[in-house]
């Protein structure tokens, strides 16, 4: 902080606005958008519950963010003053700036986003407990899951760097690089976990199947299916019959096939 | 939020003489950290966005949403990136 030029106090604030705002609207709209995606799910796998937890997270997600638009509006009288609240010489000539009491606005907006980022982690969480899956299907989950938690950590991290900030160096532009790198951090991994489940789709679509997809579940065999080999069998002669094998032995194949009909005996024909 | 400190008179007179020839300065931290998950989280959504939209052609409001939240994140870190610019 004072090692800057006193040219750069206004640009850094102006800065520190405009990222400030573009870090607002897309957390809110990040966030909306993963927990209108919870909705998305096949309603015989969720409960009433889970959908209402997620509407009231949704519209508690909304309205922090119009309330911290407006905070970081109204933080002083005006904008104009804003740009100027790092500027020494201002200061020292004595003007107010009106501004409102940083440190309560920041304590709130921190406890409340870090509620919200628990609860839009947690949620699938108590989605995916029941449903079984392979493991590799689940360790791929776990990561997905564990990077959300890191990021709910990483935010406590922050409120460690805020109260440095207010209580002890008062170093702005200092501090606030290490507030901002857990920002990036947080908001990158919020994009990206956002879209981790629509990947398998993509990948499949042009690549293939992956790793850890199961086969296709084999539909169990109708009776006449039986009825239908065996038919086909019968085009070529008797199964016991030594002839047939002795005459199509490429055909022989089809033997192992043929069932006793209803499943009574499961036992070869031959 | 936006980081609005006014530190008391007596921190002020604490502070050293500013050093404008060689300051202290952070790393590329930051920056490195811009430009190596920046790209990540905007491609990652955009595969999603191009499943949801092209290929799949079922695409909801959570799609919009994020389509639009990927305009904000991106000035972010354009924002970011050009506030770490070497010292004037």
């Amino acid at each position: 902080m004072w090692d800057n030029p006193v040219s750069l106090y206004v640009p850094e604030r102006r800065l520190a606005f405009a990222a400030e705002m573009s870090y607002l609207l897309a957390t809110c709209l990040i966030k909306s958008s993963i927990l209108l995606f919870y909705q998305r799910i096949p309603s015989r796998t969720i409960s009433p519950t889970f959908l209402f937890i997620t509407k009231v997270s949704l519209a508690s997600v909304v309205l922090a963010t119009v309330a911290f638009l407006i905070a970081l509006f109204r933080a002083c009288r005006s904008l104009f003053s804003f740009w100027f609240t790092n500027d020494q010489t201002t200061q020292m000539r004595g003007a107010g700036f009106g501004c409102s009491d940083e440190f309560n606005i920041l304590l709130s907006a921190f406890i409340v986003t870090t509620v919200q980022d628990f609860i839009v982690t947690t949620l699938p969480l108590l989605l995916f407990w029941k449903v079984e899956m392979s493991s590799q299907e689940k360790k791929l989950l776990g990561a997905v899951f564990a990077v959300g938690y890191l990021v709910c950590l990483l935010s406590i991290a922050r409120l460690y760097y805020i109260y440095l900030l207010f209580y002890v160096t008062f170093d702005t532009t200092w501090t606030s690089w290490y507030i901002w790198i857990w920002k990036v951090f947080e908001i990158t991994m919020g994009a990206m976990c956002a879209s981790a489940p629509t990947l398998p789709a993509l990948y499949r679509h042009y690549w293939g199947a992956l790793s850890c997809d199961r086969p296709p579940p084999v539909p169990p065999k109708p009776p006449h299916m039986i009825g239908v080999r065996r038919s086909v069998f019968q085009f070529h002669g008797s199964p016991s019959s030594s002839f047939a094998q002795l005459t199509y032995p490429h055909r022989v194949r089809y033997s192992v096939h043929v069932y006793a009909e209803e499943g009574r005996d499961d036992r070869p024909l031959v | 939020m936006s980081l609005t400190v006014f530190p008391p008179p007596s921190a002020i007179a604490g502070w050293p003489r500013p050093n404008l020839v060689n300051p202290e300065r952070h790393g590329l931290g930051l920056l490195i950290l811009c430009f190596t998950l920046g790209p990540l989280s905007v491609l990652l959504p955009f595969g999603r966005l191009w499943t949801r939209f092209i290929i799949q052609r079922n695409a909801g409001i959570d799609d919009y949403l994020l389509a639009i939240g990927l305009i904000p994140l991106g000035a972010l870190l354009v924002i970011i990136s050009l506030s770490m610019h070497p010292a004037p």
